[in-house]
């Protein structure tokens, strides 16, 4: 089986094709239309590129084809070099994009036009296409030109400041809540810009700002400050600002437990502790009253009873116990969790991919949702570097033999 | 700008919004900003048993119209008033639906197929429709049963085993149930516009099922791999980054004030140097390159935090980025709103006329269309306030079929 070839039909956006120059911030974009069907192709520098140096590694040994980073966000993508600064590079790419509905790129505002290669001059090749430019304050402004990752994202968008313990500084959320907001919001985008283009036939440019993508986390604390004008208390570590409401310690590890407070509810907690005799003092009629049991020191002492009850059982038989309850509540998990989860083994969720290149295959995550007529594409391995140069130059954009060995002998490809 | 004659992207496309709360009505909400009529089917009837988005505004006001999740996340929709306890309001949604594009739900199946709701039922009735669920686990397995709120799913998708600080226990990474507003609510967007442009191409519409927990998981692929290729978890990395150093927040002018910088390169080091005024450091053994840095990253604070600590924010950051070196204030909702010119000028926030909030502030989505504006800032509805609009001119109920409705109690 050749594990590089994208699966070409069923997909929602089957027909599409994108030519993906992101980096780290805006890579997911390009996987999201991948996995819907899209033909996407990485454009990617001779020497592989940021992403590629991104970690972890396999095996913890950087290289260009040992990124899990760009193992998961280019998988279903296809994958050329290209150049763009050598001399005919930008050639070439306005060839591709002239055949192209989408571009995705994150440099920093003005470098592509200094190429030559600005929304406007792509648009004067190929009306009707759309690009997307992910950066991470946006492309016009006061900071238009500031730079910025993950990090900086979650600063300026608002979400750090919230995170972590009231006695520490801000902590960062992991597993890059910026990137994923901003290249989901720029996939929405293309999408909006492709069903505008349906009735005018012509593209435009997407502009996405990583800060600006952020306060859509904030829940509803942006219009309680404005109409309240008091800034919540950021940082609350583990919760406990209520009866029954965060982290409880169990037998094997920790679960996120949460009281709903629907009728009937904290009865049936209590029965639940009392049939171990664990119950203590909380059966008795004043904890009836949701008022009291918001008392500071009477909800520190239900949350001591239960995590001593609590902690005698297996998050997730404590877990299914309280979701029976109608306690919305989830065990925390390690990745080995989820693989064993037989909820998702249920659900066939985690994906086998086969990396033909090192003779084996790696556990992937599914698909984000699952659609009846079309299938989201199962992933298949990212591309090597240049892997599908001949198909795409030759193939596809008729480059004969001798064009493509001359511009491989001048560093374009 | 190219003459659309005011037509925006999704004009012509009709939503039947019954989700409640922040993951379903968001995803709904950009379809609405960017054109699409969406119509949130709502009772009095369930209001008052289950709250649902119009529970919890302002203090000494009725919450059913400036409720803080209304009003974040429903500006730009019609509201009907629908009871689907009785038959006539359950087949007054399936006249509705009949003439509809796509349905949001954000609620178990058991909830939607007690109502009717189903999507072999509304398939019935519209049978190109486009059907979203997002329920918690998904169909199938022994978790189904599962409700959620955001926390415990993104415990279960192995969030909090990520983020945070290894010394200290897997909390929630946010105070906010993180899911909710990110991962679910923008891929249930890109899934309905995708079925969208499907539909268009083939006349077929489709059920979408979204389950929570696994598209939590999807928004950590590198964390799955680390621990599929490599055998190992990613740790709990606090502020820090295997490839940066200095990264991290340093206390800035104030109480309980912030700034985040990132230094990647051994290049943007010295300048951070020249610009914290230690421009010893720049060629320091210890300090010169990355290795250097990580090495001895437990001095950086104390190196930093005496230049940042006499400084606002805002100048230490704005130093820091004139010289190259990436940088922001930690922003507070008061900095977000009130001083980040760059959210000012990109207009992430506008404020609204509102007949109970007297102003209501409405949000942006983070990406901008250089020929299709969003549509003008709209406030949320009020409960029931298109419901004559929606009966009489979209459904084609006669007066008189309205109002045998109405006495019958069928529009609360």
């Amino acid at each position: 089986m050749n594990g590089s070839q994208p699966q070409t039909s069923g997909g929602a956006l089957e027909g599409l094709h994108v030519l993906d120059l992101a980096g780290p911030m805006g890579v997911y974009c390009g996987k999201l239309l991948a996995d819907l069907g899209a033909d996407v192709i990485r454009v990617e520098p001779p020497d592989g590129g940021p992403v590629r140096r991104i970690g972890p590694f396999f095996e913890d040994t950087p290289g260009v084809e040992r990124s899990l980073f760009h193992w998961h966000f280019n998988a279903n993508k296809r994958g050329i070099t290209l150049d763009l600064e050598k001399s005919g590079g930008a050639a070439l790419f306005k060839r591709l994009a002239a055949k192209s509905d989408v571009v995705i790129e994150t440099f920093k505002p003005g470098w592509l036009g200094g190429l030559r290669l600005s929304y406007g001059d792509l648009a004067a090749e190929q009306a009707g296409i759309v690009v997307a430019s992910i950066t991470p304050f946006g492309q016009t402004g006061p900071y238009s030109h500031y730079e910025g990752e993950e990090l900086i994202g979650q600063a300026a968008g608002g979400l750090l400041w919230m995170c972590g313990w009231p006695d520490r500084p801000p902590v960062m959320m992991g597993g890059g809540p910026a990137l994923h907001q901003a290249s989901t919001e720029a996939a929405a985008g293309v999408l909006i810009a492709l069903e505008m283009r349906e009735h005018t036939g012509t593209g435009q440019h997407l502009d996405v700002s990583v800060q600006a993508c952020m306060p859509l986390t904030l829940m509803t604390s942006m219009p309680q400050y404005y109409t309240l004008g008091e800034l919540r208390k950021p940082r609350v570590g583990d919760f406990h600002a209520s009866a029954l409401n965060g982290l409880f310690k169990c037998s094997d590890g920790y679960g996120d437990f949460r009281f709903g407070g629907r009728l009937g509810q904290w009865e049936g907690v209590v029965a639940w502790m009392d049939s171990a005799r664990m119950a203590e003092d909380l059966g008795e009629e004043r904890f009836k009253d949701p008022a009291y049991r918001r008392e500071a020191d009477v909800y520190h002492h239900i949350d001591e009873v239960f995590q001593r009850f609590i902690v005698r059982f297996t998050r997730e038989e404590a877990v299914d116990a309280a979701q029976r309850l109608g306690m919305w509540s989830g065990a925390v998990h390690t990745v080995e969790d989820m693989l064993s989860d037989p909820q998702l083994a249920a659900r066939n969720f985690f994906a086998e991919v086969e990396h033909d290149n090192l003779g084996r295959s790696f556990t992937y995550p599914g698909p984000p949702f699952m659609m009846s007529e079309t299938p989201i594409h199962r992933p298949r391995r990212a591309p090597l570097l240049g892997e599908h140069n001949a198909d795409i130059y030759e193939s596809e954009l008729g480059l004969s033999k001798g064009e493509i060995e001359s511009l491989r002998t001048s560093g374009v490809i | 700008m190219t003459e659309t004659n005011g037509r925006l992207p999704l004009s012509g496309v009709r939503i039947v919004d019954f989700a409640v709360l922040a993951a379903g009505p968001a995803a709904a909400k950009m379809l609405a900003d960017y054109g699409a009529e969406v119509i949130c089917v709502e009772s009095e009837r369930s209001i008052a048993t289950a709250g649902g988005s119009r529970q919890n505004g302002p203090p000494g006001k009725s919450p059913i119209n400036t409720a803080w999740f209304h009003n974040k996340f429903n500006p730009g929709k019609l509201s009907v008033t629908i009871d689907l306890s009785t038959p006539q309001g359950k087949d007054v949604v399936k006249r509705l639906v009949a003439v509809s594009d796509v349905f949001i739900a954000n609620r178990t199946l058991h909830v939607l197929q007690n109502l009717g709701l189903a999507y072999e039922t509304l398939r019935e009735v519209r049978p190109d429709l486009i059907y979203l669920a997002m329920p918690t686990m998904g169909e199938g397995g022994p978790r189904t049963f599962y409700g959620g709120y955001s926390w415990g799913i993104q415990a279960m998708a192995g969030l909090n085993m990520i983020s945070g600080f290894p010394d200290r226990p897997p909390a929630s990474p946010t105070p906010y149930s993180h899911p909710d507003v990110s991962c679910n609510p923008l891929q249930a967007a890109v899934a309905i516009l995708a079925a969208l442009r499907y539909r268009r191409r083939t006349g077929k519409g489709q059920r979408i099922e979204l389950s929570q927990y696994e598209s939590t998981i999807c928004w950590t692929g590198p964390a799955v791999l680390q621990y599929t290729a490599n055998g190992r978890p990613l740790p709990q990395p606090g502020n820090r980054h295997d490839a940066a150093a200095p990264h991290d927040v340093y206390r800035c002018q104030g109480d309980d004030v912030w700034c985040a910088v990132s230094v990647f390169t051994d290049d943007q080091w010295a300048r951070m140097c020249g610009v914290i005024e230690r421009p010893d450091l720049a060629d320091h053994p210890d300090y010169a390159t990355l290795a250097g840095r990580k090495a001895h990253e437990e001095n950086l604070r104390a190196i930093i935090e005496p230049w940042t600590a006499e400084r606002p924010p805002e100048e230490v950051a704005q130093s820091l980025q004139e010289a190259g070196v990436p940088s922001s204030p930690v922003n507070n909702f008061e900095q977000l709103l009130k001083r980040d010119p760059q959210l000012r000028e990109r207009q992430v926030w506008r404020e609204v006329e509102h007949p109970e909030l007297g102003t209501a502030l409405v949000e942006d989505w983070g990406f901008r269309l250089s020929e299709a504006p969003p549509a003008p800032a709209r406030r949320a509805p009020l409960l029931g306030e298109h419901n004559d609009y929606v009966f009489q001119e979209v459904i084609g109920m006669d007066e008189d079929e309205v109002n045998t409705y109405l006495v019958e109690g069928v529009f609360r």
